[in-house]
């Protein structure tokens, strides 16, 4: 079976990175530019529901949808991967990136 | 010990309040003949005795939540929305397996233990000892696609309860996280928005280090930062901040003494099949980087995967290589044929936080053998070329547990690059894996872990003749 064409959408490049001042026993992570960020599956975007309302409606109760989506690729060994992301763009950098890199808690030979 | 007792305590006292007599309900949603009503004949599998494949899903489902049942006190029924439908969008790789969440947020209803804050309706109606809101609490919706071979090949669900998944999706693992989610673990918005400009109870129990203050304490902008404030984003909850000790392992880092630039601790990664297991005495010394030949079995240098150039500085010494074209067996043998009493694999891959954990399989490599980040290798290799002496060995300090940061258990704020949601799950680095971990790791075994704590310090309490979760390990 083989993929079916994708959306291309414009790429998203969010050009200041957002370094956090932490102190000097820890990793520096920067957010730039997001590569392979660059398809959307239209089937992918439609199971997220829209961010909730910002303004305040002054209800006491709302509604929402399921924001939690459990995405999977099968590894290099045939095992399934699973990863729970709560927004299209994390589900797309998962799907688009190589397996190897993924995959992190799982041992690699190189 | 005394602050768990009184934690524990205090939960039974809150938990009689309200006898519990509700339980958590799955609903079936799927028309007949499809999903959980599918009539199609399977053998019962690993504990599952189903023999439709719409009875085995079921079975699933009604145990998990049974399993949270047993764990959680309340006197409403926590209603479960369940289908099992095709989901679109997927391939012969890869798949979206479902989804789940809170059907319906609610604040400052009666009980409401903080105000202008938004609970899941499960939590709110135990809270509140009533049912608020009419109607279903969490939806949790899975991909029936996954069984007939439309996605992901031959791997499809798996229905047993013992673990044997092998090449399969472990449903049941999956469930019991997806209605945690729904339970709470959960943000009313996509993180880190809030809706309608209030919190959620997890949002205020999200603590940044470096900032000093809970999400609800920060505006739009901070909590952006604090997104990708990887290490520092962590969990302010009593009842988990208590039981860490009793669920991780001590966290073994590199440390390095001299030069004074350098000197800290790092994270680091082992190897699996290969090597011997790092420890405290087998592993100190100086660094020295390896210069080998650069050809086609490794085109750079420095990658350890050819004869060393500099043989004569290896022996007695910790090798370091960089990450790449041949396998860590290969790197770790050729340090050892060199002479050096240890080696560092330094990751090739900038965008990644954590060190990669080395697999492969050699019974002649006995020499231990560890992976460090490319941005620490990075800094490390700046003063070796600086001809510093680089003085490295092991820590492994019982007081810093894998996953935690100053006691608190790390929630996951990723690097760019790092796949899964943010600050819903638990740091990947926590050891042994959780349940509760972005990836859903194939070694869990179906239990609760410290999700139930985390549960807990969002208001969630225990039934009362228990005291303490049921859920196996």
């Amino acid at each position: 079976m083989s993929r079916r064409p994708y959306a291309v959408m414009a790429a998203l490049a969010l050009a200041a990175p957002l370094a956090l001042a932490s102190d000097a026993n820890d990793r520096v992570c920067t957010r730039d530019v997001i590569p392979g960020f660059s398809q959307i599956r239209p089937e992918l975007a439609a199971l997220f529901v829209p961010a909730a309302e910002p303004v305040d409606t002054g209800d006491a109760v709302f509604t929402t949808g399921p924001l939690e989506l459990l995405v999977v690729r099968l590894g290099e060994d045939g095992k399934p991967v699973a990863v729970c992301v709560d927004n299209e763009e994390a589900a797309q950098k998962f799907l688009d990136a190589p397996i190897q890199r993924v995959v992190t808690k799982q041992a690699k030979e190189q | 010990m005394r602050r768990l007792l009184l934690v524990s305590l205090l939960s039974l006292l809150a938990t009689s309040a309200f006898a519990g007599t509700g339980r958590v309900v799955i609903v079936n949603t799927d028309p007949a003949g499809v999903g959980f009503n599918d009539p199609t004949p399977v053998e019962p599998v690993g504990g599952n005795s189903g023999t439709t494949l719409g009875k085995q899903r079921l079975n699933v489902f009604e145990a998990a939540a049974e399993r949270w049942s047993a764990i959680l006190d309340t006197n409403v029924n926590v209603i479960v929305q369940a289908s099992f439908s095709p989901i679109p969008g997927c391939t012969e790789t890869d798949a979206i397996l479902g989804q789940a969440g809170p059907l319906r947020w609610v604040r400052d209803f009666a009980n409401a233990p903080k105000a202008n804050t938004w609970y899941p309706v499960a939590l709110a109606n135990k809270l509140s000892g009533s049912d608020l809101d009419t109607g279903n609490d969490i939806i949790v919706r899975f991909n029936a696609d996954v069984d007939n071979n439309v996605c992901l090949g031959e791997s499809n669900w798996y229905y047993g309860f013992d673990g044997n998944n092998g090449t399969h999706s472990d449903l049941f693992v999956v469930t019991l996280h997806e209605i945690a989610h729904g339970l709470g673990i959960s943000g009313a918005a996509t993180a880190p928005n809030f809706s309608q400009g209030r919190p959620a109870v997890f949002d205020t129990l999200t603590l940044d280090l470096s900032a000093g203050r809970t999400w609800n304490q920060m505006n739009d902008n901070e909590r952006r930062l604090s997104l990708t404030n990887t290490g520092n984003v962590v969990w302010n909850g009593e009842h988990v901040k208590q039981m860490v000790g009793r669920w991780l392992q001590p966290v073994t880092t590199l440390n390095i003494s001299e030069p004074q630039v350098l000197a800290r601790d790092y994270d680091l990664g082992f190897a699996g099949g290969f090597g011997a297991r790092p420890n405290l005495s087998a592993f100190s010394g100086s660094i020295v980087r390896v210069t080998d030949v650069a050809d086609t079995d490794g085109p750079t240098t420095f990658d350890g995967c050819t004869a060393y150039t500099n043989v004569d500085a290896i022996p007695g010494k910790v090798a370091m290589v960089d990450r790449g074209t041949c396998t860590f067996v290969v790197k770790a043998r050729n340090a050892q044929a060199a002479g050096a009493t240890a080696l560092i694999v330094v990751d090739n891959n900038k965008d990644t936080c954590i060190p990669p954990a080395m697999g492969g399989e050699a019974t002649d490599i006995t020499i231990p053998v560890i992976s460090i980040s490319q941005t620490d290798g990075d800094i490390i290799k700046t003063q070796l070329a600086a001809n510093a002496n680089v003085n490295a060995s092991l820590r492994n300090d019982p007081t810093q547990l894998a996953g935690t940061k100053n006691g608190y258990l790390r929630l996951y704020a990723p690097c760019t690059n790092d796949p899964g949601s943010s600050t819903h799950h638990w740091d990947v680095t926590a050891t042994p894996n959780l349940l509760m971990e972005p990836s859903v790791n194939s070694d869990l075994l179906h239990g609760v872990d410290l999700t139930v704590y985390q549960l807990l310090d969002m208001g969630w309490s225990l039934p009362p003749r228990t005291g303490r979760p049921a859920g196996k390990r």
